[in-house]
């Protein structure tokens, strides 16, 4: 375990005692930008590129879809189905230990990507675990998951979490991610790892989805996740890395092996 | 530029063979300039031989020597606040020892100095320029954010020293980064001079005897840093009387208690504050559990152990708390320690050597769970070793030298699990080591009546030592530019040194000029250049100061950072030198300057030269201030019109954009008025164009979710920021014909009087409520009110 950047982000909102207020700013003019969220994932029909535009940062428009583009990731077209969602004509799952190269045409231009899909470690157990109130936290109900990794370092790692309530219908995830790699983990000894900042209740079910990322993939959520906050204590404002090649093109391209559980709180 | 500066040199050299050539008969009067009220040495105080007009400054140790032909003089010693005092000395026989005290001035109401001459025309003759000096007593004049006597807000009022961020102590002078100021307290470099994330100083205004900021102009005995000094001297502790000092205020109270150990020969102080505004936590369901708060301790002890040795010690702790139960914390402190040791070998050679320690460390503690806990540190640690010697020739002609060694320790990060449970590894970072030295030599030197010049040279190296770990590159480079993005090369392994091993050396040659041309009696034009390396590195990740910026040294990837400063200035003085008028203007050059990269990772990070990148830096500006230091109305008015950009690989597509802290406009007015020998009044009004920030321009969707794509760095400006502060003093009622021993006053104060929303960032978020993309200002004080209680007795 190397980082935990959302343990930041806590304390940047507690120390954020400070005031605020909506102001009227002027914004520079936007340069229209294309948005490409392509990934690639182990779950069978999963995989999907998505083509949108960047829009005028108080324009509070919806972004506008692309849907007259040319797609394929290593070679497999993906057609424009709607909203400027597209997906493989015939089933596709991503294969663990693969490259997968991203190439999007799209008025003549040429953007491109690429990305590492690495394995995910397997997790062998998830025990709910209470604790009591502790600081801002009421007393509740975590989960502790465990797992050996075994991948050659460096792997990172994203995890989500949330929970669905015993009468909820819908899942519900929280905003921020965990994100680590496995720079110092020991092989062959089991890894534990508690998921911060969660109470739930007896009844309730946990989420989690465990993602492996590549690095460049990792660097984009770290950045994602720094710009939490706000105020005084947060870091300087910069743009995402955007692991996607061409001019004007914002967005990212990931290629991941994903595993979810669900754990009932007895 | 070299060649003009090799001219200089040779061209002063010239004019100094003078020095050696002399035949006359000559002797010294020296000894030391002190307070006649508590003994303690006052520094830059005046001592002229009247009938030759020729006179010299006493050094950082109230020491002054005068070399004169044989014959009888009469001198004149005077400080500013002090009543002058005029000696007959007699230098036809031999040499002379003349220890002078100087007593307070008294004044009437209506601005009658009664005691005095007029006062002296420093502000136009001395040979300094770029340089702020205050007394302690006008520094407490003003009112400060929550009542608590700050050295360096005082200063942030002055033209070209302004504050990183509302109510901040961190300095920008000049256009420099925070991390370009050399904070020294009695020659020990205080490596993060705040309390309460930035808030409050180090310094505790009663245990503070005299400060000095350089923002140009800067010695060659002082290096180190691109952009300034502030060297700042605890006080020795009343060698007469015991007495104490204290004030107990809304939010926190100091205590200093001083006095002699032996009459006239040795003295002690020793000073604390604490803050309790914790203590009020537990009135609250949301903070209960909460801890915030700060102390330090100065104290210093000396001896004079002959008429030509004098040894001080002192020291410095100081600490900072904050945290949520045991859920989270964080601190920090910093801790000093100098020995000095002052030996006059004879009447015109001054000799220090100073010992000093100095350390910074701080800490995070986070405890989720008994399984998930850990408390990470760093720190920073060195061992100084510093001979400075003054050598008076004559009137004439001032020589210092001397050289300084210092071994800096860097731990970068250390990760240690709280309980035995936590899954969270024990990790450290490798420790860095590293030497620091210099040789300095300067020579000041009137030239005639009119002129009078001070070139010196300051060579510096600075090695990286082992033990030690150096990570290696492809071609030698921690990043690279991809896709318009910087990113980080993967290191191709690494190199061990042992202990004590060299493996990487950087030097400097810092040369340091400053010349002085008086006009007339009341006026004078100056110029200046320095050359500035810096060597140590401060890594701030967030926008404020949370304490958990820490500093990285010089290596083989991180260069030293350099500067070049040329300043000239026209000084005035008015109303028989009771009104002092300067305008200055500089331009400065900085190259290798460290800036972060966009999303830079620098948390518990090894490689912290793949998250950094070389900038280079221009800041220029012109400064005027017009200022009165006596009478019942005091004060200053000054202007700065600047500007300071950067420019960095990687950075901005490669174009220079605006630093920061950058202010094209910033005016402040402090005014100070005894209203009777009871009650006065103080005010002071700041105007300052907006910070920059950096703009949004768009918004995008990835995973359903609005992210934002902002424009060109620092390219847009908050609304300009101003505020006024207003304080009234109240002191005991005084019965004429009544000598009274003990003092007391009530000081309430109000920061930001009008209660100015004054933005201190601008964030972009998207509001879930309303669904709309916002602009957030954040905001800071506004109407802080405080009451401090002060006693001396």
């Amino acid at each position: 375990m190397k980082k935990l950047n959302q343990f930041c982000v806590m304390l940047v909102v507690i120390l954020s005692a400070a005031c605020t207020e909506v102001i009227d700013v002027d914004v520079p003019e936007n340069t229209e930008k294309l948005v490409v969220e392509g990934t690639v994932t182990t779950e069978q029909d999963s995989s999907y590129v998505r083509l949108t535009k960047s829009v005028g940062y108080f324009d509070n428009s919806q972004t506008p879809y692309i849907t007259d583009a040319a797609v394929t990731i290593n070679g497999v077209a993906f057609t424009h189905r709607g909203k400027g969602l597209y997906k493989p004509a015939s089933p596709f799952t991503g294969q663990t230990g693969t490259y997968y190269n991203l190439a999007v045409t799209y008025k003549g231009k040429q953007y491109t990507s690429g990305s590492m899909l690495d394995p995910m470690f397997q997790i062998d157990t998830i025990v709910p675990v209470y604790r009591e109130a502790e600081g801002f936290l009421e007393a509740g109900y975590t989960v502790k998951y465990i797992g050996i990794d075994n991948r050659a370092p460096i792997k990172y790692t994203y995890v989500r979490f949330g929970f669905k309530g015993l009468d909820s219908i819908n899942d519900f995830y929280e905003d921020f991610r965990v994100l680590f790699d496995n720079a110092n983990t020991k092989l062959n000894e089991p890894f534990e790892f508690e998921v911060p900042f969660q109470r739930l209740e007896s009844k309730d079910t946990s989420l989690l989805i465990f993602r492996s990322i590549d690095e460049q993939v990792y660097r984009y959520f770290q950045a994602l996740e720094n710009r939490q906050g706000g105020g005084p204590f947060s870091t300087p404002p910069a743009n995402l890395p955007s692991n996607i090649r061409g001019e004007n093109v914002l967005g990212l391209f990931s290629a991941y092996d994903v595993k979810r559980y669900r754990t009932y709180i007895p | 530029m070299k060649n003009l500066f090799l001219f200089i040199l040779v061209l002063c050299a010239t004019w100094a063979l003078p020095v050696f050539g002399q035949k006359t008969i000559k002797h010294t009067v020296s000894g030391n300039v002190t307070d006649a009220k508590n003994g303690e040495e006052l520094i830059g105080a005046s001592v002229v031989a009247e009938s030759l007009k020729m006179g010299v400054l006493t050094n950082a140790y109230g020491f002054y020597s005068l070399n004169l032909p044989a014959g009888k003089y009469t001198i004149m010693v005077t400080y500013i606040g002090y009543a002058p005092i005029v000696k007959e000395v007699d230098l036809t026989t031999g040499d002379a020892k003349l220890n002078i005290e100087l007593s307070e001035e008294k004044r009437e109401l209506k601005e009658v100095v009664i005691n005095s001459d007029k006062p002296n025309a420093n502000n136009v003759e001395q040979n300094k320029m770029s340089v702020v000096k205050m007394e302690m007593k006008e520094v407490k004049k003003i009112p400060i954010l929550l009542g608590e006597v700050d050295i360096i807000k005082a200063i942030q009022l002055l033209p070209g020293i302004q504050a990183a961020g509302d109510g901040n102590t961190l300095m920008i002078v000049r256009g420099g980064n925070v991390d370009h100021n050399l904070v020294q307290l009695d020659e020990a470099v205080v490596y993060n001079p705040s309390h309460v994330v930035g808030f409050f100083s180090v310094f505790n205004g009663d245990a503070i005897k005299d400060f000095e900021v350089y923002k140009g102009g800067i010695p060659s005995n002082y290096g180190g840093r691109l952009a300034s000094v502030l060297d700042v001297r605890m006080k020795d502790g009343n060698s007469k009387n015991y007495a104490v000092t204290g004030g107990i205020g809304l939010l926190s109270s100091r205590l200093t208690v001083e006095g002699p150990i032996t009459k006239n020969k040795s003295s002690f102080m020793i000073s604390g504050r604490r803050s309790y505004f914790d203590l009020f936590f537990p009135l609250s369901s949301e903070l209960k559990d909460v801890t915030a708060y700060f102390g330090d301790i100065n104290a210093k002890i000396n001896f004079t152990l002959s008429d030509k040795d004098k040894l001080f010690i002192s020291g410095y702790a100081g600490r900072d708390n904050f945290g949520t139960g045991s859920l989270f914390g964080l601190g920090w402190g910093n801790q000093t320690a100098t020995i000095r040791w002052n030996h006059i070998f004879n009447s015109r050679l001054f000799s220090n050597t100073s010992l000093i320690y100095s350390r910074y460390n701080y800490n995070f503690d986070l405890n989720v769970s008994p399984n998930l806990n850990f408390r990470r540190t760093n720190f920073i640690k060195d061992y100084t070793l510093k001979q400075d010697f003054n050598f008076f020739a004559n009137p004439k002609n001032t020589f210092k030298f001397g050289f300084m060694a210092t071994h800096h320790t860097f731990s970068p990060g250390e990760i240690k699990p709280i309980t035995s449970e936590s899954i969270i590894l024990a990790d450290k970072l490798n420790e860095k080591h590293a030497l620091d030295y210099a040789i300095y030599g300067s020579h000041a030197i009137k030239i005639n009546s009119r002129l009078t010049a001070e070139y010196g040279i300051r060579v510096s190296v600075f090695q990286n030592i082992g033990s030690g770990t150096e990570l290696l590159y492809a071609n030698d480079k921690p990043n690279y530019l991809d896709n318009n993005y910087i990113s980080r090369s993967a290191s191709i392994g690494s190199k061990q040194y042992n202990s004590g091993q060299v493996f990487n050396t950087s030097a400097g040659f810092e040369p340091r000029f400053n010349t002085t041309y008086l006009l007339n009696s009341s006026s004078s034009i100056k110029a200046s250049y320095n050359r500035m390396f810096q060597y140590m590195h401060l890594i701030q990740p967030t926008n404020a100061s949370t304490g958990q910026e820490f500093w990285t040294p010089t290596d083989r990837y991180i260069k030293p950072q350099i500067a070049d400063q040329v300043a000239a200035g026209y000084f005035k003085n008015l109303r028989e030198n009771t009104i002092e008028l300067s305008a200055e203007v500089y331009y400065k050059w900085m190259w290798n300057t460290v800036e972060l990269i966009d999303n830079a990772d620098v948390q518990f990070t090894e490689a912290i030269e793949s998250e950094v990148t070389s900038g280079i830096g221009r800041a220029y500006g012109i400064e005027l201030l017009a200022r009165k230091q006596r009478g019942t109305t005091t004060g200053w008015i000054s202007y700065t019109l600047s500007k300071s950009e950067r420019k960095a690989e990687g950075v901005n597509n490669n174009e220079w954009y605006n630093f920061r802290f950058d202010r094209r406009h910033y005016v402040t007015f402090v005014l100070s008025q005894e209203l009777s020998k009871r009650i006065s009044i103080s005010a002071n009004f700041i105007y300052a164009t907006g910070d920059t920030y950096t703009p949004a321009v768009s918004y995008f969707e990835i995973e359903g979710k609005q992210e934002v794509e902002y424009g060109k760095r620092n390219s847009a400006r908050i609304p300009a920021y101003h505020r006024m502060d207003m304080s009234l003093t109240l002191g005991r009622k005084i019965k004429p014909d009544k000598v009274y021993k003990n003092e007391s006053s009530w000081v309430f104060s109000v920061y930001n009087v009008y209660g100015r929303k004054n933005t201190y960032s601008i964030d972009f978020q998207y509001n879930q409520e309303t669904g709309k993309n916002e602009a957030v200002k954040t905001y800071l004080f506004t109407f802080v009110p405080s009451v401090t209680y002060n006693f001396k007795f």
